[in-house]
């Protein structure tokens, strides 16, 4: 059930992006014939709406349709709503949730792109607006998509009703279950901009009514809202759970335990209060220590076992956490909290994490010794590498994991079964892992045996991964076959390209030649025979690798070159041309010029390339970067960022660090 | 994989981003190696729609792009100028008008085998699918009735790449001056760069 209520809301999301893309493909079908939808008035589509609904049909296409009209729309169909007609309230709430999922947009998008959804939500005459669209909450029954709608239009009187449900001595459970499960999705997916604080007072007074606590499920689906929402103002109330009588309370009320000790949204709860109450969190914080080894030590239930060793990584550095674990494993059989035990092992760094692993290798069914060999991939001890080569000589096929952690320990003795496995191996992918292994693993074998590879292999994907190999880490005898590769006109461009950069790593006369020759004459070696070839665009890009080649085998005016390069080229070489400077840690001006740019892959790539190259030099600018208003919002916008945000911690502790910083 | 010629269909989409597809290949290779996580790509595509028509002795040209909710974040912190997390009119105004001076200068424009071109007119609307529609126009000669063969290479599209649509080509009734599409031939030569949007059309004077 937990899992089910983990995932309803994003299949929800699923389903309705889906019907969006039904919406947008038979937009023009869905209405009546010889009328388009863009030849209506907004009006008259609500109308039209409204009359499918009132005559039976479920317009869900229609709606959405209605709903990317934006909050104008949004507000007319609020005009329409009828308790007495529930298919029609239902089919209008699903367009207002529509066009009103637009209030994860920051602000100022809204004020600029959207200034109707800005005046509803950020301005006090849109409150109104707000109540004539959450109208429906006084309803007796509710349409199934009025939580998602209200939620995204009308947080004001949503809250409102949340208080009065806080309040009341018969609240209305259901009700409250109801929204559960969208306004845990939207605060964890970090779709909200303004009311999260909001949110956060309110789950706390629904705490403090006995009418919903002492409701098993209602009290569930409370403990999941201030999980998803990081409500670490809820903490003493998720610790007074962790002895509830039911196991199904337990186990969510651990698990919101370790969404509350997450430390960002401890430091958020921390920085927003007084010192009060962040003393208040610390002594909470002390507490639940205690009382999450206290429970490790008693609980019975598997399942809730199982979430207590999730919930462990929450204490990455504490040993007494590590040692409850070592006992919980040692203690409990069940594979799956073992299992649990080990994926937390992978993410802490508890000074009993070799002890925990060994012991999977005495138990290694139903998966155990799987996630134990991913846990040696994100902590190859030596004293592990026994036993896994051991194992590793033991299996006859190759085994993913095996292979993985047979790289990260880096010992030579895996080599020779990993190069048996390879000479079978036909599958690309497991190829692929093989040769990333013996990258890992030094010596004069695994560095044969590359070359080997590279100088035989057939699959285009793999070969261009042999050349990133090559550009890595020297191969014995590499530097003729990456000349060959880079001069075969008949090689796809993204070999080549990588044969090139790579080439810039060798420092034989065979390479220096080769690119020579390349850079004398791209127009001979980078045109195709055909007419239709793409002539330009492989030119461009052989120029921009032989560039970075040659700047990376120290040739002179390459400094030059890269500069025009850089500022002559699209975005994507941009990226190229400043991920090439990270790889060779390399400083180098485009980086000041990439720090500063409007384009977003530019910008990730000159601060990977600036932690790299130079930290300390761009300590300043890359801390101004952070704290930019428009960064800070993208960064917590829930949008895909690249891990740019971990780029630029990594790359401001380096500058603060220089010594303990690592590369992510 | 061409793109050089106007879309077959008004209201056909053309994908021709996908050719600048190696070199972003290439470029993501260098992060795919460290972090193996499933991303949307880090180069932010625009879609464009595009309408030209003839008035006043100019040739208009209505530019629609489409951004990305990241795209734009990163347009305001470029536009911020005084870091306050707000944007002045001013900061806007300074802002577009820039873009538009810079996009303008990136369409190449001819007609009848002479350059024309494309100045910024009027001010850039902005719409809630995050649209950014630039308006130009050109100075046209005395044209003399008949057709009169045009085209546009946008070097916007190849720092930007993305799907096109072109509106309501030919728009107009029989007397009026109309813009036309024209469809690639097969076997044409091929254009200076696959990624740029080249979009061939004729101006109609009846």
């Amino acid at each position: 059930m937990s899992l089910l209520r983990t995932i309803a809301p994003d299949f929800r999301w699923f389903i309705n992006s889906l019907a969006c893309l039904c919406a947008v493909a038979i937009g023009g079908v869905s209405l009546p014939s010889g009328v388009l939808a863009a030849e209506l008035s907004d009006r008259e589509l609500v109308q039209q709406l409204v009359a499918k609904a009132d005559a039976g049909d479920s317009p869900s296409a229609f709606g959405q349709t209605v709903g990317q009209r934006g909050i104008p729309a949004a507000l007319l169909c609020a005009e329409f709503l009828d308790e007495a007609k529930p298919q029609r309230s239902q089919a209008l709430y699903e367009a207002i949730a529509f066009a009103a999922y637009c209030r994860r947009s920051n602000s100022e998008v809204l004020r600029l792109y959207q200034p109707e959804a800005f005046r509803l939500f950020y301005l006090s005459t849109g409150v109104a607006a707000q109540r004539r669209i959450a109208v429906g909450l006084g309803w007796k029954n509710w349409p199934a998509s009025l939580p998602d709608a209200v939620l995204r239009a009308a947080p004001a009187p949503l809250l409102e009703w949340l208080q009065t449900q806080a309040k009341s001595d018969a609240p209305e459970l259901d009700k409250l279950r109801l929204l559960a499960g969208p306004i845990g999705w939207w605060l964890r997916t970090q779709n909200e901009r303004r009311e999260m604080h909001h949110f956060h007072m309110v789950l706390a007074a629904l705490a403090l009514n006995p009418a919903i606590t002492r409701d098993p499920p209602t009290l569930i689906a409370l403990l999941q809202m201030m999980a998803d929402a990081g409500a670490s103002g809820s903490l003493a109330f998720v610790l007074q759970n962790l002895d509830a009588p039911q196991p199904e309370v337990r186990a969510v009320a651990i698990l919101a335990l370790g969404q509350l000790l997450n430390p960002a949204a401890y430091c958020q709860a921390c920085c927003a209060g007084t010192s009060a109450v962040a003393n208040a969190q610390v002594a909470d914080r002390a507490q639940a220590l205690t009382l999450f080894i206290e429970r490790a030590g008693k609980e019975q239930d598997a399942a809730v076992l199982t979430k207590l060793a999730e919930t462990a990584e929450a204490w990455p550095d504490e040993p007494r956490v590590g040692q409850a674990m070592l006992d919980l494993f040692v203690r409990v059989p069940d594979a799956a909290v073992r299992r649990s035990v080990l994926f937390s092992v992978a993410k802490t760094r508890w000074p009993q994490q070799e002890k925990i692993i060994l012991r999977a290798f005495d138990a290694p069914d139903d998966g155990v010794l799987s996630v134990a060999l991913q846990a040696i991939v994100a902590h190859p001890l030596p004293e592990l590498a026994t036993p896994t080569i051991a194992r590793l000589n033991a299996q006859k096929e190759p085994q993913p994991q095996l292979i993985d952690a047979a790289g990260a320990l880096a010992d030579p003795r895996a080599v020779p079964q990993l190069l048996r496995w390879l000479e079978r191996e036909r599958n690309a992918a497991v190829r692929l892992k093989l040769a990333l292994a013996l990258e890992r693993i030094p010596g004069d074998e695994s560095g044969r045996a590359l070359s080997n590879l590279l100088e035989h292999e057939g699959d285009p994907l793999l070969a261009t991964h042999l050349c990133r190999i090559a550009s890595r880490r020297e191969l014995p005898g590499a530097a003729p076959l990456l000349a060959s590769l880079a001069e075969d006109s008949t090689a796809p461009m993204a070999i080549r390209g990588q044969a090139v950069w790579a080439l810039g790593r060798y420092h034989e006369p065979v390479a220096r030649e080769c690119l020579a020759r390349l850079s004398g004459e791209p127009e001979k070696y980078f045109s195709a025979p055909s007419q239709e070839a793409l002539i330009p665009e492989a030119l461009e890009q052989a120029r921009l690798f032989l560039t970075l080649a040659r700047l990376r085998m120290g040739e002179p005016g390459m400094e030059e070159a890269l500069t025009k390069t850089f500022e002559a080229g699209t975005p994507s070489s941009q990226l190229t041309c400043l991920l090439a400077l990270e790889e060779m840690k390399r400083d180098h001006p485009v980086i000041t010029s990439g720090l500063e740019s409007g384009d977003f892959a530019v910008v990730l790539g000159a601060v990977r390339a600036a932690g790299a190259a130079a930290p300390l030099k761009y300590r300043a600018q890359l801390r101004a970067l952070q704290q930019a208003s428009f960064v800070t919002a993208l960064l917590s916008s829930g949008l895909d960022t690249w891990r740019l945000p971990a780029a630029l911690d990594q790359a401001i502790r380096a500058g603060d660090f220089p010594k303990i910083a690592t590369h992510p | 994989m061409k793109r050089t010629s106007a879309p077959l269909h008004p209201s056909a989409f053309k994908h021709g981003f996908r050719d600048t597809l190696g070199l972003m290949i290439l470029g993501f290779l260098f992060i795919l190696t460290r972090t193996a996580f499933a991303h949307e790509s880090p180069v932010d595509h625009v879609e464009r729609e595009l309408r030209f028509w003839v008035e006043g002795g100019q040739l208009h040209l209505s530019y629609r792009v489409q951004q990305s909710e990241r795209a734009i974040l990163m347009q305001l912190h470029k536009m911020d100028t005084d870091g306050d997390g707000m944007i002045s009119e001013e900061e806007r105004g300074t802002f577009f008008a820039a873009q538009s001076q810079k996009i303008a200068g990136l369409l190449k424009l001819d007609l009848d085998n002479h350059p024309l071109t494309f100045s910024p007119a009027g001010v850039v609307r902005l719409d809630a699918r995050l649209g950014q529609t630039f308006e130009f126009t050109a100075p046209l000669p005395a044209l003399s009735a008949g057709r009169h063969p045009g085209h546009m290479l946008d070097g916007y599209s190849w720092l930007y790449p993305g799907p096109f649509r072109w509106i309501d080509p030919g728009a107009g009734n029989q007397n009026d001056i109309r813009v036309e599409s024209v469809a690639q031939r097969a076997g044409d030569p091929t254009l200076v760069h696959p990624a740029w949007l080249d979009l061939k059309f004729e101006i109609v004077v009846p």
